[in-house]
């Protein structure tokens, strides 16, 4: 009596490169009464701007985990292309990835099709690979940019909605933005009127909200160039007091038990051309 | 009883002038027990390069082997030096690759550049967010507790005497509490 073996192919690498090789023992430890590790989420506040040549888009810098701040200077103010920028909110591990991943796409586009990618590639983009996580992906971003068509400002959500508005905040800290925003948006502001109402949105959000602060980061987007302004810090969010006893330990203060010196190895290495 | 407090461990490193330091403690438990006080959370990765793993004891095995494997066919295939900024980005693409079912290891990369000596470090929540600040990070149980304590200590330029001293002293003031 021959046993016959039957070994399965485990798909190595599948389309959505996610692995869902802890689940199972993962459910199982939620089972047992342990929770989870808290995400680092970015808190948030994200405001964007359209006005007659451009658009103006600006992002706090603080990313939260659970109560305490995880980073001060985070970047939420991603680069996608030359010319298209996304703010992010939401969990900040997804953030980053998504707008990575949009990145290198939109790069490949233009390469591919020789023309500068537009602002609607990347929403759609953006919102046929959040959709197909069903919402678990936690990204909120605002993508805006300016293409041959002119320039536009999308809401992607991270079930997968998109929306096209000519200004839009979000984040914890967007109740607070808006409300500049929805009293002094006007159509076919200038530049400067454009970059004062999202300072002020801004920094309604960082001082209303406790997930916000820090400082921010602009950036301004016309069919001529983009320019990058940041960080900059308002008043509210200077320390209020700088430290005035400078903690100086004299050498020797710790006391050493062991000690282990490791010498590298210094490799000389000749270019032989 | 949340998962990363059951082995417990704390890791902190702080960057100064061409240099990095970083420390953890040596307890680790079964929730409550202790079961030795001579397990450290660094390991390391490159010469210039240390890798700190708090959280889940056997999600950070895990991930430990699994990125010194990694390093070692990146520099077979490189044929150069690994800096720490890619380390970072490895350990992050494997804990985002694992989204949906995360390992509980909360790293923590610190380093020179193999090159220019130029220091980095960096700490990651469980699903790979990379925040790299230039002062300090700290991961663990004990991160809120030493967030604070460095917040005093740090000063920028240290050398690496003054470095040593404001680590050591933070962590020990740090887990007073932990």
């Amino acid at each position: 009596m021959a046993s016959t073996l039957v070994y399965e192919q485990k798909p190595s690498m599948k389309e959505s490169a996610f692995s869902f090789d802890n689940c199972a023992r993962n459910m199982a430890l939620e089972k047992l009464g342990m929770s989870g590790p808290k995400l680092r989420s970015t808190g948030t506040t994200i405001v964007a701007v359209t006005y007659k040549d451009g658009v103006v888009m600006g992002a706090d810098s603080r990313a939260t985990a659970g109560n305490i701040i995880a980073d001060k200077h985070c970047e939420k103010v991603h680069k996608l292309t030359e010319s298209i920028y996304a703010c992010g909110a939401g969990t900040a591990a997804d953030l980053d990835q998504v707008t990575k991943m949009l990145a290198s796409n939109l790069q490949l586009i233009e390469l591919n099709t020789e023309r500068k990618a537009r602002v609607i590639t990347a929403v759609r983009r953006a919102k046929q690979h959040l959709f197909r996580y069903q919402g678990h992906v936690g990204a909120y971003l605002l993508i805006g940019g300016v293409d041959p068509t002119g320039p536009h400002l999308y809401e992607v959500h991270a079930h997968g909605s998109s929306c096209t508005f000519p200004f839009a905040a979000d984040g914890s800290g967007s109740y607070a933005a808006i409300s500049i925003l929805e009293r002094d948006f006007k159509f076919g502001m200038t530049q400067e009127e454009a970059e004062a109402l999202t300072q002020r949105a801004l920094e309604a959000g960082m001082h209303g909200d406790n997930a916000s602060g820090n400082s921010f980061n602009l950036v301004i987007i016309t069919k001529e160039g983009t320019v990058f302004k940041g960080p900059m810090v308002p008043d509210f969010c200077v320390k209020p007091q700088s430290n005035d006893i400078e903690y100086k330990f004299k050498p020797g203060a710790t006391t050493v038990l062991k000690q282990k010196i490791i010498k590298y190895e210094v490799v000389e290495s000749m270019d032989i051309e | 009883m949340s998962i990363m407090s059951y082995n417990g461990g704390t890791v902190i490193a702080m960057a100064g002038k061409e240099c990095v330091c970083v420390g953890s403690d040596l307890r680790i438990g079964e929730q409550m027990t202790t079961i030795a006080t001579n397990q450290k959370k660094i390991y390391k990765v490159a010469d210039k390069i240390y890798l700190g793993l708090g959280g889940f004891h056997s999600d950070t095995q895990t991930v430990l082997n699994t990125v010194q494997f990694r390093k070692s066919l990146y520099e077979l295939r490189e044929n150069r030096k690994i800096k720490p900024k890619v380390v970072a980005t490895m350990v992050s693409n494997l804990l985002y690759q694992h989204r949906f079912g995360p390992y509980f290891t909360e790293p923590l990369v610190a380093g020179l550049d193999p090159i220019t000596n130029e220091p980095y470090i960096c700490g990651m929540d469980t699903i790979g967010c990379i925040a790299a600040p230039r002062d300090f990070v700290a991961v663990g149980t004990g991160q809120e507790y030493l967030l604070g304590v460095c917040e005093g200590f740090w000063r920028e330029n240290m050398g690496p005497d003054e470095l040593f001293e404001a680590t050591s002293q933070a962590l020990l003031s740090g887990l007073e509490r932990d």
